[in-house]
């Protein structure tokens, strides 16, 4: 009855107009102070200091963590008698349930694993600017050696102080020996799960990693092969437009014949592939850095649509010798579609152009290999019935309605 | 498969060096020993309320009511005692009402809506403060507490007429010397020189006339009088008011700032050595003090300034942006980093626009050497032709600066 009554006064609105004007000292302040107590520590918000690290190899993460005595007392009520002064007994006696509270609320992983938390060490204490911290000395297996980035999830004292935050300083592995640059990562309400990155790879790692990546994307981006393929499939084949009536009634409108040398395809075949390239790069690179922006729609659509227009000049037979061209212009589109596939990736921003490079070489590397089985090949087959008619044609016949698929499918969303 | 190998949402930082060194832990001997004292003894009866409240709390989780009350509690108890961990406290009390927000009690709604509010511009949400705010007036249009939080944002941001209709608006809901205040503040820095005149007149009148308006109200009031007695170069006047305030026995930290910069703008360094020795724990005092002893050559200087450097590290480090103004004046003043003082003090007049982050802003633009950085503070001072010598011969040297180039 007293309890209702008293709060019932307390939610009135406070026409006590002095302390209603007093937000606006404070205001300007924002960390308004009316101290009784002769306390000389600081006055600041809850964090607790997390240091992590990890050995070469290693398969666990060293954990040191610092929490503040005041914000322990404030949830597992330390003060037993009450008298407003710890002592070492109160907070020693109390060790296990500080470290269970503690360890309930942080989180290790490794690729999805679970690591187990464990105690190396008795609990200790520390002074920080603004009071004496509980230390606990901790260790998490994870089972296998930690190579990549690892996951904490954290929620201490969330629950009962949401602008508390978890200062991690993480040690990554030294790869060589180096000294390590210590990062510090910020655990709060919204942030409560971050990875802790290894060391960043080398400028030679990235470009590496990001060539791969690009060939990887030419095997597996079976649009860019079948437009390639389409301006290669000619290139081991001559073209003789026949020009009298007599010949066109004979022999058609134009003439297929085998390429001549081999030196000859291949310099048709290096037009081509390096044009593309070119074209790609460009806007690959535009696109990247984030110049020149398009719809994707559009772009997936265009691309689908230059694989049917070189496709049908094919069967057309009206291939003319200008080639490299049409893979510039339509290299150009092509490249929009390799960046939305790097951004999907995402830049190192330590080694934004290196990655660049590297995932251009990369779609370059993955062409040539698609060069190298195919050229050969075709210089072999290029006179026979087999591959004028079988391949060139039906083959381009079949690429322009896989390509007519696509571009319904881009085209109208569906 | 591929992973990114640093994704855009890691909020990383690298670390100042200073701080990679750990202190050795240690072990106390005995278990006597007193290794920590809580700022609330359970004595006290602020502290043994608000833990009864919590474990009524912990019974009735629903209590919404409760809650609110604990929230505010907590609130209260962090401007008194300056003491941030309380705030954190008030928002953790709130965030269960946060997904559903009371509606169907008017009262209820109202209190919660101004505590958010509260809260959320402790935070320099001040947009979102407003919203809160606008929410609270709207439950209980006639409580003046959401007008006057809603006109000291908008005075935060300059924005005067806002703050003057707000103070218009409380005006028959409150006292004479309260709505007086609110009022007289907002002419003071838009009115111009006439403006700040007729301001401290108004404003003195109406100190005089409520003799026994409570401590807090007038230590505000007498303040405000100081301030602007020291743009009206009224400077025995200022001391005289600040003296005034100081004897109303109510320890306020904004108070002793003011008064510590007045007595630093006077030359009399000793005097802020004196009146601040015990206030190391707050950042703001701490930088007066910190001045103070560089000007005195004092033998604490060192340990000042040094202490100070690693609460702004400890700020940054957990990604407080609260304390830019005074940032920027340590790295002006003591640290003589003026383009780092630069920065801090153009991304603290992002949000927060008092006279007083104009000042820094010039101030800092003049050392930089960049008049151009000043642009934002100087259209403000023209803008409301606001009066004060500091302000003014700032700007003169800014103009200099600008047309020698």
């Amino acid at each position: 009855m007293t309890l209702s009554f008293k709060v019932k006064k307390a939610l009135q609105p406070a026409y006590l107009l002095p302390k209603t004007l007093s937000f606006l000292i404070v205001f300007s302040v924002f960390f308004g102070t009316l101290f009784t107590s002769t306390n000389a520590l600081a006055h600041k918000p809850s964090d607790s200091y997390l240091t992590m690290s990890v050995q070469n190899g290693a398969s666990d993460v060293a954990v040191r963590w610092d929490i503040a005595l005041r914000d322990l007392d404030y949830v597992l009520q330390l003060d037993r008698d009450n008298d407003g002064a710890l002592t070492w007994g109160e907070v020693r006696s109390r060790g296990d349930d500080i470290t269970k509270y503690a360890t309930a609320n942080l989180a290790l992983s490794s690729k999805d694993k679970p690591c187990t938390l464990t105690t190396t060490a008795p609990m200790q204490l520390d002074k920080h600017s603004d009071g004496t911290y509980a230390v606990l000395s901790l260790t998490a297996a994870c089972g296998a050696a930690l190579t990549d980035a690892l996951q904490v999830k954290y929620s201490l004292l969330f629950d009962v102080d949401p602008s508390h935050r978890g200062l991690v300083q993480w040690l990554p592995p030294s790869k060589d020996g180096k000294d390590v640059e210590a990062l510090s990562v910020i655990l709060g309400t919204e942030s409560a799960t971050q990875n802790l990155p290894f060391q960043p790879p080398s400028q030679w790692q990235s470009f590496k990693q990001y060539a791969v990546e690009g060939a990887f994307h030419i095997w597996i981006g079976y649009d860019h092969i079948l437009f390639l393929l389409s301006l290669l499939l000619p290139a081991v084949l001559l073209f003789r437009r026949n020009d009298t009536n007599t010949a066109k009634k004979l022999l058609g409108n134009s003439q297929i014949l085998p390429a001549e040398s081999f030196w000859g395809a291949l310099k048709e075949v290096l037009k081509v592939v390096t044009a593309f390239t070119l074209a790609h790069s460009i806007t690959l690179s535009l696109a990247a850095l984030g110049i020149i922006s398009l719809p994707s729609r559009w772009v997936e659509s265009v691309i689908a649509a230059s694989i049917i227009v070189a496709a049908i000049k094919n069967i057309r037979g009206v291939v003319d010798s200008k080639r490299w061209v049409m893979a510039f212009g339509f290299g150009l589109i092509h490249g929009f579609g390799f960046a939305s596939v790097l951004a999907d990736l995402g830049l190192p921003q330590n080694a934004l152009v290196t990655a660049l490079i590297g995932f251009n070489v990369g779609v370059e590397l993955g062409q040539l290999a698609i060069v190298a089985v195919f050229l050969p090949l075709a210089f072999w087959l290029r006179a026979s019935k087999f591959y004028q008619v079988g391949i060139f044609k039906w083959g381009s016949v079949l690429i322009a309605l896989m390509a007519l698929y696509w571009f319904v499918q881009r085209a109208f969303d569906l | 498969m591929f992973r990114p190998l640093i994704s855009p949402f890691v909020a990383i930082l690298y670390l100042f060096t200073s701080l990679a060194t750990q202190a050795a832990p240690f072990t106390p001997a005995n278990d006597s020993d007193i290794v920590e004292r809580l700022p609330l003894s359970a004595t006290d009866p602020s502290a043994r309320r608000l833990q009864s409240l919590r474990k009524q709390l912990e019974a009735k989780p629903d209590d919404v009511a409760l809650r609110i009350e604990i929230a505010r509690r907590y609130f209260d108890l962090s401007m008194a005692q300056g003491d941030p961990r309380y705030v954190g406290y008030a928002s953790a009390a709130l965030a269960p009402l946060d997904k559903t927000p009371p509606a169907s009690n008017a009262a209820l709604t109202a209190s919660y809506w101004q505590i958010k509010g509260m809260l959320q511009q402790y935070s320099h949400n001040f947009d979102g403060a407003l919203s809160s705010l606008d929410k609270a007036s709207l439950a209980d249009p006639k409580s003046p507490d959401p007008m006057a939080w809603r006109s000291a944002i908008h005075m935060v941001q300059a924005n005067y007429a806002k703050a003057q209709a707000e103070c218009d608006a409380l005006k028959p809901l409150t006292t004479p010397l309260f709505a007086t205040g609110c009022s007289q503040y907002v002419l003071a820095h838009s009115g111009g020189a006439a403006g700040l005149q007729s301001a401290f007149d108004t404003l003195n009148t109406a100190v005089k006339a409520e003799p026994n308006a409570s401590s807090e109200l007038l230590l505000w009031e007498l303040t405000r009088l100081a301030e602007m007695a020291i743009r009206l170069k009224r400077l025995d006047d200022a001391e005289a008011y600040f003296q005034r305030a100081l004897k109303l026995g109510v320890t306020d930290q904004f108070l002793l700032g003011a008064y510590a910069d007045f007595l630093l703008l006077q030359k009399k360094p000793e005097a802020v050595i004196t009146l601040l020795a015990d206030w190391e724990r707050s950042d703001i005092l701490l930088l007066r003090l910190a001045l103070a002893g560089k000007a005195t050559n004092h033998k604490k200087a060192a340990d000042w300034a040094s202490a100070l450097r690693d609460r702004f590290v400890e700020a940054y480090q957990r990604g407080d942006r609260l304390h830019e103004q005074e940032a920027a004046r340590f790295e002006l003043d003591i640290e003589n980093d003026p383009k780092k003082a630069l920065a801090l003090a153009t991304a603290n007049y992002q949000h927060q626009k008092e006279p007083r982050d104009a000042e820094v802003l010039m101030r800092c633009a003049l050392a930089a050497k960049d008049a151009a950085a000043a642009a934002p503070a100087l259209a403000w001072l023209k803008q409301n032709k606001y009066e004060d010598v500091q302000l003014a011969d700032l700007a003169a040297g800014l103009a200099k600066l600008g047309g020698s180039k």
